[in-house]
């Protein structure tokens, strides 16, 4: 009887299925199950963020993102950064406008070295505001070296290869080490130079060509953003970037909310994350929305200058055209649209 | 037919037992295995925590930045002559168009 009573596979069919099925929804049970378990535990509260980590594990590269991608991702991060920070935090997700390549030039002659562009910046930014302390602009005093009209079209200084340029100041102003922490009472200094330098926005940047994942890249306007979610924090661009510009966030960027700028953008100034490599973008949440970048309005004695490159009626195309015009480290071609410039 | 019947009632039995063994094999390594990724990832950081004593962020982003400078600080500045500063304009538009094509 006992033989009767189990299945007899008369109908092979009947019995693979059986057990199969059985097994499948078992399986298929409990899958969903664990499935479910998981997806309650990340976003079963109601917090943005835990929803927002959610996504942005298994989001694309931004440049790769769809249209509608990037519209979520940017909802996503409003919708968190608004939550973290009290306060109604806009993420803008303007491209590069058509026929408009950057350019910068400052006025080496005019710096004061008052650093009022650096603290714009930072606070235009949101940068870390302690432990790390992080600037994107650096000021650097500098001894004053003698400068010499009459040598300027001499050739370039001693030792220093083919006599096809000029040379502006002697060398004996450029040799010394920079100083970093200069805080005198007023300033400019009676005998020094102040030197600010930032990303020089190359037109063939090294540190693009260094990023393994390609979370850093150059937009149609000349602009070297990051995709701070795609970086992977491994510091090859800062290792590349010869004029020391980029900074990585070492720790958990410390910003209060009472200072973060709300009006952001996702390649620009939205806040950054632990270990995400971070540098100027000369404010891409401003100047393409037709602002000046912020440091460009800070400066109290309009040193700095900005416009298209592709414009010959632009202030930095009229700068190139008309006044002194040097660049660092330009035997190393990566054509910095960063320009130093002397009246 | 009793022959039959104990020949597939047999193939179960040894089906179910390799099930289970396996199962029992697959939960044996995925422990061990689990242990050891714990014990090496802890071990990984009592040795980097002792390599690297001091992790201050400031110090670490400083490091980064005087270096920087000093080199900065190091270099030769020279005035562009005319013809460099007209072909470098030359070179961005031409870029430009290139890329924007």
């Amino acid at each position: 009887m006992a033989d009767t009573n189990s299945k007899i596979p008369d109908q092979p069919g009947e019995k693979d299925n059986g057990t199969n099925r059985r097994d499948f929804l078992k399986e298929t049970g409990l899958s969903v199950a664990a499935l479910t378990g998981a997806a309650t535990l990340l976003t079963g509260s109601q917090e943005a963020e835990a929803r927002v980590t959610w996504a942005e594990w298994f989001q694309k590269s931004y440049r790769l993102m769809t249209n509608e991608e990037q519209k979520d991702a940017i909802a996503r991060l409003e919708e968190r950064h608004s939550q973290e920070f009290g306060k109604k935090v806009t993420v803008d997700g303007s491209p590069a406008m058509k026929d408009v390549l950057f350019g910068y030039a400052l006025n080496i002659k005019k710096c004061i070295g008052c650093r009022t562009c650096v603290h714009a910046c930072v606070k235009e930014n949101n940068q870390s505001r302690y432990n790390p302390e992080l600037q994107w602009i650096r000021v650097i005093k500098m001894e004053k070296g003698e400068f010499l009209a009459a040598n300027m079209d001499k050739g370039y200084p001693k030792d220093y290869g083919i006599e096809v340029g000029g040379n502006a100041y002697e060398n004996a102003g450029v040799t010394l080490e920079g100083e970093h922490y200069y805080q005198p009472e007023t300033v400019p200094e009676k005998d020094y130079f102040y030197f600010p330098i930032q990303c020089m926005q190359c037109e063939k940047p090294p540190c693009v060509k260094v990023c393994p994942v390609r979370s850093t890249y150059r937009e149609p306007d000349g602009i070297v953003v990051i995709d701070y979610n795609w970086c992977i924090g491994c510091r090859m661009c800062i290792s590349a970037c010869p004029y020391w510009a980029r900074r990585s966030n070492w720790g958990e960027p410390n910003l209060p909310a009472e200072e973060m700028n709300p009006k952001t953008h996702y390649l620009g100034n939205r806040p950054r994350m632990n270990g995400a490599t971070e540098k100027c973008t000369f404010c891409l949440q401003r100047v393409r929305n037709g602002r000046y970048p912020a440091c460009v309005e800070a400066c109290p004695v309009g040193a700095r200058k900005f416009g298209n490159l592709l414009d010959p009626d632009s202030e930095v195309r009229k700068i190139l055209a008309r006044k002194g015009v040097f660049r660092l480290k330009a035997e190393l071609n990566t054509y910095p649209k960063f320009f130093y410039f002397i009246d | 037919m009793a022959d039959r019947y104990k020949k597939v009632l047999t193939k179960k039995d040894s089906s179910k037992v390799k099930n289970s063994l396996s199962r029992r094999i697959f939960l044996k390594k995925a422990l061990i295995s689990g242990v050891a990724m714990a014990t090496t990832v802890s071990l990984a950081k009592k040795v980097s925590t002792l390599a690297i004593p001091d992790l201050n962020p400031q110090k670490l982003n400083m490091n980064d930045v005087i270096a920087g400078d000093i080199a900065m600080a190091q270099k030769k500045y020279i005035l562009m002559t005319k013809r460099e500063k007209e072909d470098l304009v030359q070179f961005f538009v031409e870029n430009y168009q290139k890329d924007n094509l």
